[in-house]
C-alpha cells in the first residue's frame, strides 16, 4: 500500500510545460503528492516538507532535484527505466527521511545492438546512445541533455547573460557469470547562470554507484553498493566582489540481502553506512581591492549507520504480514563548535517579546574523529493486508521514520542556496509516526482500479525559524532555530482505467498539514504564539485528472486537468509609517490563502510506426500547457502604489499558455 | 546581499508576470507607532533629534493618524532628563527642549505616556566609521548605462559593527538603503554601492551611514529586506518588525517602530 509505480512510458505521455517531460511534475498528479507552486523546487508528500523526501537515483542520494530554480527536474526521462514512490508503509530497507522515498532507476543499456534515441524541444534537447560492451554480456548507456533557451534572452532585452542546465547520465552493466552482475551508474548535472558578468551562479549534483549483484542460490541474493554523491554550489558576485562555494559530499556503503525461505515466507536484511561532509561555504574576495576577508564557515561531519531486517509472511491465503525494523545511529563528528552561556544559543527577551541570538562565549575544537553527539533510534515498520475477496482487499500500515539531516530554508519552497545541516548538539533528529489504512478493488478483470487510503502522521522536532531569521551564510544556525512539531492527515482516492483506447486516472486528495512551535518555557511566545499554523504547502483539495486516448495507430491525445486549493500565505492586517516607509503589519503566519490553482493541458502525439508496432524514425508531440491561459497566482506581495498613494496587492503568475513542439527520434 | 540576488533573478525572469489583484484583509486593533531618532553628524556636528508618534491604520485605508498630546522624554546614563514638546505646526512630532549631548555609547532611555499607557525603550548612541571616499563609474546593466557610486569606509577592528546606508537625492525617485555588518570585513575596507538611473552631471546625492546596535541591525535588515523592491519566486515568509520599545501598561500591546540613536557620517556628492 501507499506505493505508486510509474513506468517511463506513462510519464512521457503526460503533457508538460514547454514539452519538457518531467518526472517530478508527473508524480504530483498522483494522490497525496503536491508541490509548493508552479516554479517551486521539490515536491511534498502527504503534507510533508520537500526536504523530507529521500530521492534516490540508482541508490545515490540526490540533494537538489531541480534545474533552473525549480522549473524542471534533473532527471532526463530518456535515461530512466521506471520510478517508485513510497508515500507510507516504507520498507525497513529505507531510512533517513520521514515523508517518502522516490526510487528512480536508470535504464540498462541494450546488450545486443547499438541504439540511438533523442529529442529536440523548445527548451532542451536530448541524445542517448546505448549498446553492447560484449554481446549479451555487457552493455553501456550514455545520455545527455542540455537546454539553450537562454539564447532567446537578448530578445527580452537581457544581454550578455546565460541561463542553462545540462545533464549527463551513464550506466555500464556487465554479467560476470550466471550468479554475478556488476553495474556502474553515474550522473552529472549543472545549472549555470551568468547575468551580465555581474554575478555567476553554478550548482548541481554528481553521483556514482558501483553495484555488485550476487546470487548465492535461487533463494538468496545480495546487492553490495558503493556510492559517492556530491552537491556543489558556487556563487561569484562580481558586484560585491566575493565568491562563495558550498557543498555536501557523501560516501555510502550498502549491503542488502533478500532471502526466500519458503513460498510463504521471505526475509530481507542488510546494512547501510553513510559518511557526510557538509561544507557550508568558503567566502573569498574576487580581487585585491575587495575588502572582503576569506571566511571559512565551519565544515560539519557525520556518519549515519543502519541495520535493518524485515519479514514478509503469507499467514494464510487471505492475510499477508510484513513486519520489520530499522535500527539507525547518527554520529556527529568533530569540528569547531560554539559555546554559549547555559548552552543556550537563542535568548528570549520577554519584555520586547522577541528572540535574539546569544553571543558565543568561546569555541571548542573537536577532532574530526571525535563524536560530539550521537543519536540511536529504532524504526519499527509493519504492514498487514487482508484479502476480502478475489478482487478487493483492505490494508493497514504503521511506520516510524527518523531523519537526521535538515534543509534550512525559510522561503516558501527550497532555493539552490539553502543549506543542509546534520543533527547535533543544537538540532534534534525528526521523528515521524505514520499510520495508514486503505481499501483496494479492481473491476472488470483489472480494467479499473479503485484505491482509497487514509493517513495520519505526527512529527517531532520539526525545525522552525524565529521571525526574520537570517539564514544565508549563517555560521551559527543554532542562534535562529526553534524546535517544533508537525502533523498531517488526509484521505486519498485514486480511480484508474488501465485498458482500452482510453486510459488514465483521477486522483483526489483531501488533507491538512500543519506545524506548531511552542516557546521553550511557558513564558516564551514561540512562533506564531505557539499556535498551530498551516505549512506553506498545505492544500485542502488536490484533484488531478490524466487522460490518454489512442485515437488511431499513429495518433494519441493526452490531457491533464488540475485543481488545487490555493496555498497558505500571510496577509497584512494593518499599516504604519516609519522612516519614510509604509510598512505592512502581518496577520498570523499562513492564515490566509492564495486564489485556487487550476489549469488544463493537452497534447497530441504523432508516431510513425514500423510493422512490429515499435515506432522508429520519429515522433512529433504538439502540446499546449495551460490551455485556457489562467494566470495562476504563484505569490502575492504588498506595496504602496507610488501613483495613487494607496496600498495594493500584486500577484505574480509564472506560466501563461505555452504551446510547444517536440520531436523525438529512435534508431 | 541576498536581497540583491533575488531582485536580479526576479527582475530577469518575471518582470512581465505581475498584476494588481483584489484581496480581502482583516483589520487588527490599532497600535502606537514610535519613530524615534537621535542623529549626530560627525562631519558637521549637527544633530537631528525627533520622536514621531502615530497610530497604525487598516491596510487599504488612505488615512494617516498622528498621535497627539503624548508626554515624551529621554533620560540619559547620568539620570539627566530631557523633556520633549509637541510641535504645534507638525502634530505628532516631538522635539527636545534641550539638545541631548553627543556622547558616544551612552545609554539613553526613551519614555512615552500616551492615552494613559506607558512605554519605554533603550538604545545607546552608536558610533560609526567615516565615509572616506566615493567613487563613480559607468556600468552596463541589461544593456542600459547606469552610474555606479561606491561609498568606502574602514571598519574598526575587534569590535562588532553594524550600520545602514541611506542614499537620497533629487534625481532619485525614492531613497535607497543598504545594511552592513562586519562579519567578513572586520578591520578592513568595506563599501556599499548605489546604482543610479538617469543621473546627470552635477546632480547631488547625499550619502549617509548610521551606526546601529545589534538589535537595531536586525530591525533595519528586516525592514529594508521586506519593504524594498521584492517579488520573484523566493518569497520569505513575512515577519513583523519587533522594535526595542515595550508597553509597560499592557505587555501584549508593544508599540511598532524603533528608538534609534546613531552617530552619522554624511557626504554630499556631485555626480561627475
Amino acid at each position: 500500500m501507499s506505493v505508486n509505480k510509474l513506468a517511463i512510458n506513462s510519464i512521457k505521455s503526460i503533457p508538460a510545460a514547454f514539452g519538457e517531460v518531467d518526472i517530478i511534475k508527473s508524480i504530483t498528479l498522483l494522490p497525496g503528492v503536491t508541490n509548493g507552486g508552479e516554479g517551486a523546487s521539490g515536491f511534498n508528500v502527504r503534507g510533508g516538507a520537500a526536504d523530507q523526501n529521500l530521492i534516490l537515483l540508482d541508490e545515490a542520494i540526490i540533494f537538489n532535484s531541480s534545474h533552473l530554480l525549480g522549473f524542471f527536474s534533473v532527471f532526463n526521462p530518456d535515461a530512466i527505466k521506471d520510478i517508485r514512490l513510497y508515500k507510507g508503509g516504507i520498507p525497513s530497507k529505507y531510512g533517513g527521511r520521514v515523508a517518502s522515498v522516490l526510487n528512480i532507476y536508470q535504464k540498462d543499456g541494450n546488450s545486443n545492438k547499438i541504439k540511438v534515441q533523442g529529442g529536440i524541444g523548445l527548451i532542451s534537447s536530448r541524445l542517448l546512445i546505448e549498446g553492447p560492451l560484449k554481446k549479451e554480456k555487457g552493455s553501456f548507456l550514455v545520455s545527455g541533455r542540455s537546454s539553450y533557451a537562454h539564447l532567446f534572452l537578448p530578445l527580452a532585452g537581457v544581454d550578455n547573460s546565460i541561463a542553462y542546465f545540462y545533464d549527463l547520465n551513464m550506466k555500464l552493466s556487465y554479467k560476470l557469470d550466471e550468479d554475478n552482475n556488476v553495474y556502474l551508474s553515474g550522473y552529472f548535472g549543472r545549472d549555470v547562470f551568468d547575468i551580465d558578468n555581474l554575478f555567476d551562479v553554478r550548482y548541481g549534483n554528481s553521483v556514482a554507484n558501483f553495484r555488485w549483484n550476487h546470487l548465492f542460490s535461487k533463494k538468496l541474493f545480495s546487492n553490495l553498493s558503493l556510492i559517492y554523491s556530491n552537491y556543489d554550489y558556487t556563487l561569484d558576485f562580481g558586484l560585491a566582489n566575493f565568491d562563495w562555494n558550498l557543498g555536501i559530499n557523501n560516501f555510502n556503503l550498502k549491503y542488502d540481502f533478500k532471502h526466500y525461505l519458503s513460498d510463504k515466507l521471505s526475509i530481507e536484511y542488510g546494512l547501510n553506512s553513510v559518511y557526510y561532509k557538509f561544507d557550508p561555504g568558503l567566502i573569498k574576495p574576487t580581487n585585491e581591492t575587495s575588502g572582503i576577508q576569506i571566511n571559512k564557515l565551519t565544515d560539519k561531519f557525520a556518519v549515519e549507520n543502519s541495520l535493518y531486517g524485515s519479514i514478509n509472511f503469507q499467514l494464510n491465503p487471505k492475510i499477508n504480514i510484513q513486519v520489520g525494523t530499522r535500527f539507525s545511529g547518527f554520529l556527529r563528528l568533530g569540528q569547531e563548535l560554539n559555546e554559549y552561556k547555559n548552552d543556550n544559543p537563542l535568548i528570549y527577551n520577554s519584555d520586547l517579546k522577541i528572540y535574539e541570538s546569544a553571543n558565543t562565549i568561546s569555541t571548542i575544537n573537536y577532532d574530526k574523529e571525535e563524536v560530539i553527539k550521537s543519536f540511536y533510534n529504532l524504526e519499527p515498520r509493519i504492514a498487514i493486508s487482508y484479502q476480502l475477496g478475489s478482487d478487493h482487499s483492505v490494508k493497514m500500515s504503521y511506520n516510524r521514520m527518523v531523519q537526521y539531516l535538515h534543509l534550512i530554508s525559510n522561503t516558501n519552497s527550497p532555493t539552490p542556496i539553502d543549506v543542509w545541516v546534520p543533527s547535533g548538539t543544537f538540532i534534534e533528529p525528526q521523528l515521524l509516526d505514520q499510520i495508514a489504512l486503505g481499501y483496494f478493488k479492481t473491476f472488470k478483470n483489472s480494467s479499473y482500479n479503485l484505491e482509497i487510503e487514509g493517513f495520519y502522521k505526527k512529527i517531532k522536532n520539526r525545525l522552525d525559524y524565529i521571525d526574520g531569521a537570517e539564514l544565508i551564510a549563517n555560521n551559527a544556525i543554532e542562534q535562529v532555530l526553534l524546535n517544533g512539531q508537525a502533523r498531517a492527515k488526509g484521505v486519498e482516492v485514486l480511480i484508474r482505467k488501465n485498458k482500452g483506447k482510453l486510459t488514465g486516472w483521477i486522483a483526489y486528495t483531501l488533507s491538512k498539514s500543519e506545524q506548531k512551535t511552542l516557546g521553550r518555557t511557558a513564558k516564551e511566545v514561540g512562533v506564531n504564539n505557539g499556535d498551530w499554523y498551516f505549512t506553506p504547502y498545505d492544500k485542502t483539495h488536490d484533484l488531478s485528472i490524466t487522460i490518454n486516448y489512442q485515437v488511431r495507430k499513429k495518433w494519441a491525445l493526452n490531457a491533464n486537468f488540475i485543481y488545487q486549493t490555493g496555498q497558505p500565505t500571510t496577509y497584512p492586517n494593518a499599516q504604519y509609517e516609519f522612516s519614510g516607509f509604509s510598512i505592512p503589519n502581518y496577520a498570523p503566519r499562513n492564515s490566509s490563502r492564495l486564489p485556487a490553482y487550476h489549469r488544463f493541458d493537452v497534447s497530441a502525439v504523432y508516431s510513425r510506426q514500423k510493422e512490429n508496432k515499435s515506432y522508429s524514425g520519429g515522433q512529433w508531440i504538439f502540446g499546449i500547457y495551460n490551455l485556457y491561459n489562467r494566470q495562476n497566482t504563484a505569490s502575492i506581495r504588498f506595496q504602496k502604489n507610488n501613483n495613487t498613494g494607496l496600498n495594493e496587492a500584486i500577484m505574480l503568475s509564472i506560466f501563461r499558455v505555452i504551446p510547444s513542439i517536440t520531436y523525438n527520434f529512435k534508431f | 546581499m541576498k536581497k540583491i540576488l533575488y531582485i536580479l533573478i526576479g527582475v530577469l525572469l518575471f518582470t512581465n508576470c505581475e498584476a494588481p489583484i483584489e484581496v480581502e484583509v482583516y483589520d487588527s486593533e490599532p497600535l502606537l507607532v514610535v519613530e524615534a531618532q537621535i542623529n549626530w553628524i560627525k562631519e558637521t556636528l549637527k544633530t537631528e533629534q525627533e520622536v514621531v508618534l502615530s497610530i497604525s491604520s487598516p491596510y487599504f485605508s488612505n488615512t494617516f493618524e498622528p498621535a497627539l498630546g503624548a508626554e515624551v522624554n529621554v533620560v540619559d546614563g547620568k539620570e539627566n532628563l530631557y523633556a520633549f514638546y509637541e510641535k504645534i505646526e507638525n502634530p505628532g512630532h516631538y522635539i527636545p527642549l534641550d539638545t541631548i549631548p553627543y556622547v558616544l555609547n551612552q545609554k539613553l532611555h526613551l519614555n512615552i505616556t500616551y492615552k494613559g499607557q506607558k512605554y519605554t525603550g533603550s538604545e545607546s548612541l552608536m558610533p560609526v566609521s567615516t565615509i572616506d571616499s566615493i567613487t563613480q563609474k559607468p556600468i552596463f546593466f541589461f544593456g542600459k548605462e547606469r552610474t555606479q557610486l561606491n561609498a568606502y569606509c574602514v571598519d574598526p577592528k575587534n569590535e562588532k559593527n553594524f550600520t545602514f546606508f541611506e542614499f537620497t537625492g533629487e534625481p532619485m525617485e525614492i531613497s535607497e538603503y543598504n545594511v552592513y555588518r562586519d562579519d567578513f570585513n572586520d578591520g578592513f575596507i568595506y563599501d556599499r554601492f548605489l546604482f543610479g538611473e538617469d543621473f546627470k552631471v552635477n546632480d547631488e546625492i547625499r550619502f549617509r551611514q548610521y551606526g546601529l546596535s545589534k538589535r537595531g541591525f536586525h530591525y533595519w535588515n528586516l525592514l529594508i529586506e521586506q519593504n524594498t523592491r521584492q517579488g520573484g519566486p523566493f518569497q520569505n515568509i513575512p515577519a513583523n518588525l519587533n522594535g526595542n520599545i515595550k508597553n509597560i501598561s499592557f505587555p501584549n500591546a508593544n508599540p511598532l517602530g524603533y528608538f534609534r540613536a546613531s552617530e552619522v557620517s554624511e557626504v554630499y556628492y556631485l555626480v561627475k
